[in-house]
């Protein structure tokens, strides 16, 4: 969709009412259309805002259909974030629909001047369910709690530059680094950072998360019912929110959000086509355009801050898996673009770095890398040693070339997995697709496979792909064992940043030399779809946020 | 009758001891974690580690069990490690949705099934008896999740009768019932069929006819109540069946049954639940197959409890 | 998913049942086959899916592994291909043909571990009764309670995941039916006159086992047989749903469903042709075995 269709298709649906003036300022925001465009598409047709739109009804119930089933809702330790932790829990900062950076429990914060320490203000008079008071304290006792390895934070090592968390008074926190660490911003805005009770979580143990759960959002936990839903209700006592964003300042206007696990791909579309559920994550690629052509159902499509790799066993020399040039030889053996076409029905976009194009750190220099040549795949393995044997297959010193490509049972591995298979055929490599359930996937990645196919999803991916490429964390999730000089001292640099400009400078370094080095080869992103009913208002997914935020949404009659 | 009985009692729990040794060390040797489920991958081998400690998953294998047993006889049925639900609760909510979802399944092949059979025996080798067979098989011969979706298309799509997929009220039920219906149909027809035959091959009914009483009379009373013995037996056998084998009607209608639950308790590495609810699997089969004997030696009296 | 519990001719326990083998039974057998229509009809289209089976491949227009991403997803009838081609643009025709070879050997080796486990087993819990058939009997109820994913999950981490460690965990459960059915049929024939004569006369339990009972239970076994194929197939499908079905980019009917079904509303046939292809077997095979169970089950010789 090009820019002028973009507009359009905000425009109309906010004539068809299916969003708010509001939502249509911001959503335009979000894509870079300016006042002026958008004002010009407005005055093509005239617009008048509903009084529905400037009057929130309160009450109802969401019901949300969500594309996974639901993890532990215990944000220090589960094995992964799911939407309902919108509505439960609440970051330092936030980010805004724009990409910027907004305060939510920290109204403000400071770097030192030596980029040694950060100082957050925590005094927006925030409240636990439970009545507790958030103040620095209770920040630091979810910080220490990341920190320590026991608990199983799962992306724990991204706060490994924090030397100590200190709380010298009640609104005062401060974060001592061991080395410039400017990312430590994109770190606390996460999921894994939301802020809970740890008073409440130590009390509840295992169950925390799980039966109990004491966080600081609009919502309190109801039940969860693995397989089938998640149901929140308002917390009607619910202090207020400072982010600047939000509309609403007060308690949420809805009485409840019911999420739906809808695992079975074909009928999420149906079901909202049905009426049965007001929003929607993630139909099946296949099903939007149908939902497109819907003029009952509102539907967006962002580039996920995610991506699909593919990563070889450094440790295979037999293949030559730690040669650059057979990494690159592979790299050139697919069509990304064919598969972003096929497979995701262009609601995507080939990888040629680490990160998606939409990341606003994202360095376009890649794209000159892992263009489709298989003439030039063909080449490069000719240049390590490797000759086609009688089958075709490549051969050197009496090695086929002949490996397992691990991945997660799901439609879409698999038909990725497929696809590498015939691609990497047509250059006579032969790979045996072994799709596993996710206990049997995640125990044959701790084993070194031959290969890897995965699948990240984080709000700064760049944060999240250092972990597979780096040699520090070999070899969980470092899986393939990937080490590469220029890359790892693109990592120190992202680590050690004291400034966005740094930060910046180190992220093009880092996708450039991973671009060309690869350490994992990166395949495609996909987007992410969210599709709303036209009763629902103040629903506002983003790019720059993997889920919407519940404060503002509300159903009109 | 007394001893027989307490036999089979007794063989009844050591199946089930049996089984839960299997089913125990089975659930460990399978690949992968049993932080799996609840850890994050990317967590650090440390949380794995206390997390093992902590639930004791570490200690020999042969001790863990000798605990599980231990607590299973004091009615400790433990709770689940990725929810945290006692198992208790789990057997209450979702042993309900299956119950349910099982009886109006069951009602559904039968009501089909055995009329169809029924007729298919009255008019043996007829063109309906052809047809009844070919009903049956056409339920048995789609591959579920493709007859659901068809389902779904027209009822739920076009004709907005029913709704799409979810739980619990009873317009939610209809279509996955009919789905798990179908497949039992042909094996319902087929028994009731052969069964209704080989009474009216039996001496006391040529006895009848004999006499000249009605064919219509000797179907309806003594013929099909004697054919019905199997048929309630086969129910026994088909509780474990619907157990089993319901996970993807329960998946693609979001009907969250026993099913399901067993099978996600499995690919999630859930140990208490996928082992309790193993357990209960081989349960229903056990049950099923002495209620079968029973009802065989209440009416043949032939067969004897050796 | 299977039904593991299709048992036809006994069904279920114990079903005593007269003697013996009867004479001319090839001529018999024509002239019934003859009459029942439908088991004609059965016996004709699982014929043909057989010898699709054996030749199917080399009919194939293109390589079912082929793909060509800018032709994902025709219909049938298009161009090239006179069944369209699936979401990675392979030739549908040629992935069926293919698909059905795979899941006739899955029926196959499922029905074979089925028969080869269920007989022996069977056989001995019916013969000799007491102790090892009370042994054999708890096994038996064991296996049909055993989770099936469990079971899958382990041999696809030993074996590797596909169709052989699909294959073998859906024997390694299924032949509990057949071994209940087994030892039911025994049971009846070791009561039988002429055993009873030959255990009389004192003619060794081996000798009374291969020559006068194994022979007997021939004709069951058939019977189940031909139902166990098509039950495999549908089984295979079932594993499919969760992934552990036959690997990319191997074409079983029942991975062709599976992964069709997301596509079924964008193109209905990739999950519409592989899902007819599944209905035609399972009803040949069964109606085969229908037929079989008239023409071989002498109950039903009065019939």
């Amino acid at each position: 969709m090009d820019r002028n269709e973009a507009i359009d298709a905000l425009v109309s649906a906010h004539r068809e009412r299916r969003i708010s003036r509001r939502d249509l300022m911001v959503r335009a925001a979000a894509l870079g259309i300016g006042a002026s465009a958008l004002g010009t598409a407005l005055a093509r047709t005239a617009v008048t805002v509903s009084a529905q739109d400037v009057n929130p009804t309160p009450g109802g119930v969401l019901r949300e259909g969500y594309d996974l089933d639901f993890s532990k809702m215990d944000p220090v330790a589960t094995s992964w974030y799911d939407p309902a932790f919108m509505a439960l829990f609440e970051c330092l900062a936030i980010d805004a629909p724009d990409g910027e950076l907004q305060p939510m429990l920290a109204s403000n914060w400071t770097i030192a001047d030596d980029a040694l320490s950060v100082t957050f203000t925590i005094d927006t008079g925030a409240k636990f369910h439970s009545g507790r008071a958030v103040d620095a304290a209770a920040v630091k006792e979810v910080y220490d709690a990341i920190k320590d390895p026991a608990n199983g934070s799962p992306l724990s090592v991204l706060f490994t530059p924090v030397e100590a968390i200190e709380a010298p008074d009640a609104s005062t926190l401060v974060l001592k680094l061991s080395h410039p660490y400017y990312d430590v911003l994109n770190v606390v805005k996460t999921g894994y950072w939301a802020i809970c009770n740890i008073v409440a979580r130590t009390e509840a143990g295992e169950a925390f998360g799980q039966t109990t759960i004491d966080g600081t959002g609009p919502f309190t936990f109801k039940e969860w019912m693995p397989g089938s839903h998640v149901d929140v209700e308002k917390w009607a006592d619910y202090p207020g929110s400072i982010v600047p964003y939000y509309q609403n300042k007060g308690p949420a206007y809805l009485d409840g959000i019911h999420w739906e696990a809808i695992l079975e791909g074909a009928q999420r579309a149906l079901k909202i086509e049905n009426g049965e559920i007001d929003t929607l994550r993630n139909p099946l690629a296949q099903d939007v355009a149908r939902l497109q052509g819907n003029p009952d159902l509102s539907v967006s499509s962002f580039s996920e801050p995610s991506g699909y790799i593919f990563g070889q066993n450094f440790n295979k020399t037999e293949l030559d898996f730690h040669e650059q040039g057979m990494r690159q030889a592979i790299s050139h053996a697919i069509d990304r673009q064919a598969i972003v076409t096929a497979l995701l029905m262009d609601l995507g976009s080939p990888l040629y770095g680490p990160i998606t194009p939409a990341d606003k750190y994202y360095d376009p220099t890649v794209e000159q890398f892992n263009q489709y040549d298989p003439e030039k795949s063909k080449a490069l393995v000719a240049e390590l040693g490797w000759t086609p044997g009688a089958d075709g297959i490549l051969e050197k010193n009496g090695q086929r070339m002949a490996f397992n490509l691990v991945v997660q049972d799901e439609s879409f591995n698999r038909d990725l997995g497929s696809v590498i298979q015939a691609s990497l055929a047509e250059i006579g490599m032969e790979v045996t697709v072994q799709s596993l359930d996710r206990g049997s996937y995640f125990g044959a990645l701790g084993e070194g496979p031959d290969s890897y196919l995965f699948y990240y999803l984080w709000p700064v991916p760049i944060d999240v792909v250092i972990l597979f490429v780096g040699s520090g964390t070999i070899p969980v999730p470092n899986w393939g064992s990937a080490s590469v000089p220029a890359v790892d001292e693109a990592i120190t640099a992202w680590q050690n940043a004291g400034s966005e400009e740094e930060l910046r400078a180190a992220g093009n370094l880092f996708q450039t030399s991973i671009a060309e080095t690869l350490p994992t080869i990166p395949l495609v992103v996909r987007n992410t779809v969210w599709v709303a009913r036209p009763n629902v208002r103040g629903w506002l997914p983003h790019q720059y946020d993997i889920y919407p935020h519940y404060n503002d949404v509300w159903l009109a009659q | 009758m007394g001893a027989f009985l307490i036999r089979r009692g007794l063989r009844f729990i050591v199946i089930l001891l049996l089984a839960s040794i299997a089913v125990f060390y089975a659930l460990r040797f399978a690949p992968g974690d049993p932080t799996a489920g609840v850890l994050s991958p990317l967590a650090m081998e440390e949380a794995r580690e206390a997390y093992k400690e902590r639930l004791g998953l570490n200690r020999p294998v042969h001790e863990q069990y000798l605990t599980y047993i231990g607590n299973m006889s004091r009615g400790d049925l433990g709770i689940s490690m990725v929810t945290g639900k006692p198992i208790g609760e789990l057997l209450q909510v979702y042993g309900r949705n299956s119950l349910i979802l099982g009886v109006t399944a069951f009602a559904i092949t039968y009501l089909i099934g055995i009329p169809l059979g029924v007729l298919a025996a009255a008019k043996k080798d007829t063109f309906l008896d052809q047809a009844a067979s070919g009903i049956g098989i056409l339920g048995m011969g789609m591959p579920n999740y493709w007859l659901a979706l068809l389902l779904i298309l027209v009822f739920s799509v076009r004709l907005h009768w029913l709704p799409t997929s979810g739980c619990c009220t009873p317009k939610h039920l209809i279509l996955p019932a009919v789905v798990l219906a179908a497949e039992g149909i042909a094996v319902t027809l087929r028994m009731t069929r052969s069964s209704m035959l080989d009474q009216m091959n039996s001496d006391y009914v040529r006895t009848h006819r004999a006499k000249g009483v009605d064919e219509r009379t000797i179907i309806g009373n003594r013929v099909f109540r004697n054919a019905m013995i199997p048929i309630i037996s086969l129910s026994g056998l088909r509780i474990g069946w619907l157990i089993g084998y319901s996970l993807i009607v329960e998946t693609i209608f979001a009907w969250p049954g026993l099913g399901y639950l067993l099978v996600d308790s499995i690919l999630r590495r859930d140990y208490p639940v996928a082992q309790f609810f193993a357990l209960v699997l081989v349960a229903a089969v056990v049950l099923g197959n002495f209620l079968a004997d029973l009802a065989y030696g209440l009416v043949d009296p032939r067969i004897r409890h050796a | 998913m299977p039904d593991v519990v299709v048992a036809p001719s006994s069904s279920v326990g114990v079903v005593l049942r007269p003697d013996p083998p009867v004479q001319h039974r090839f001529a018999r057998t024509v002239k019934r086959l003859s009459r029942n229509k439908l088991a004609l009809f059965g016996t004709i289209v699982a014929l043909i899916f057989i010898v699709l089976g054996i030749i199917g491949p080399s009919l194939a227009p293109y390589d079912y592994a082929k793909q060509n991403l800018m032709k994902a997803n025709l219909p049938p009838f298009s161009e090239g291909h006179l069944l369209g081609t699936d979401q990675v643009g392979r030739d549908m025709l040629s992935r069926i043909l293919t698909g059905i070879r795979i899941s006739l050997v899955v029926g196959l080796g499922v029905t074979v571990i089925s028969m080869v486990i269920g007989t022996l087993l069977g056989a001995v819990a019916g013969y000799y009764r007491g102790v090892p058939d009370s042994v054999i009997s708890g096994i038996v109820e064991l296996a049909w309670g055993f989770p099936l994913v469990l079971l899958a999950v382990i041999l696809a981490g030993t074996l590797g995941p596909g169709l052989l460690a699909a294959v073998l965990a859906i024997g390694l459960i299924n032949w509990a039916g057949f071994g209940r059915i087994v030892r039911g049929e025994i049971l009846a024939i070791r009561e039988s006159e002429f055993v009873l004569a030959a255990r009389a006369t004192g003619v060794p339990d081996r000798r009374i086992i291969v020559r006068h009972i194994l022979p007997n239970i021939v004709a069951p076994a058939l019977v189940m047989g031909s139902y166990y194929v098509a039950l495999a197939i549908i089984a295979e499908a079932g594993l499919s749903f969760i992934g552990m079905g036959a690997q990319p980019p191997l074409p079983s009917l029942g991975v062709m469903v599976a992964e069709g079904r997301n596509y079924m509303m964008l193109n209905p046939w990739v999950i519409t042709i592989p899902g007819l292809t599944i209905l035609l077997i399972v009803l040949g095979m069964n109606m085969t075995g229908d037929g079989l169970r008239d023409l071989l089950d002498p109950r039903s010789k009065n019939r």
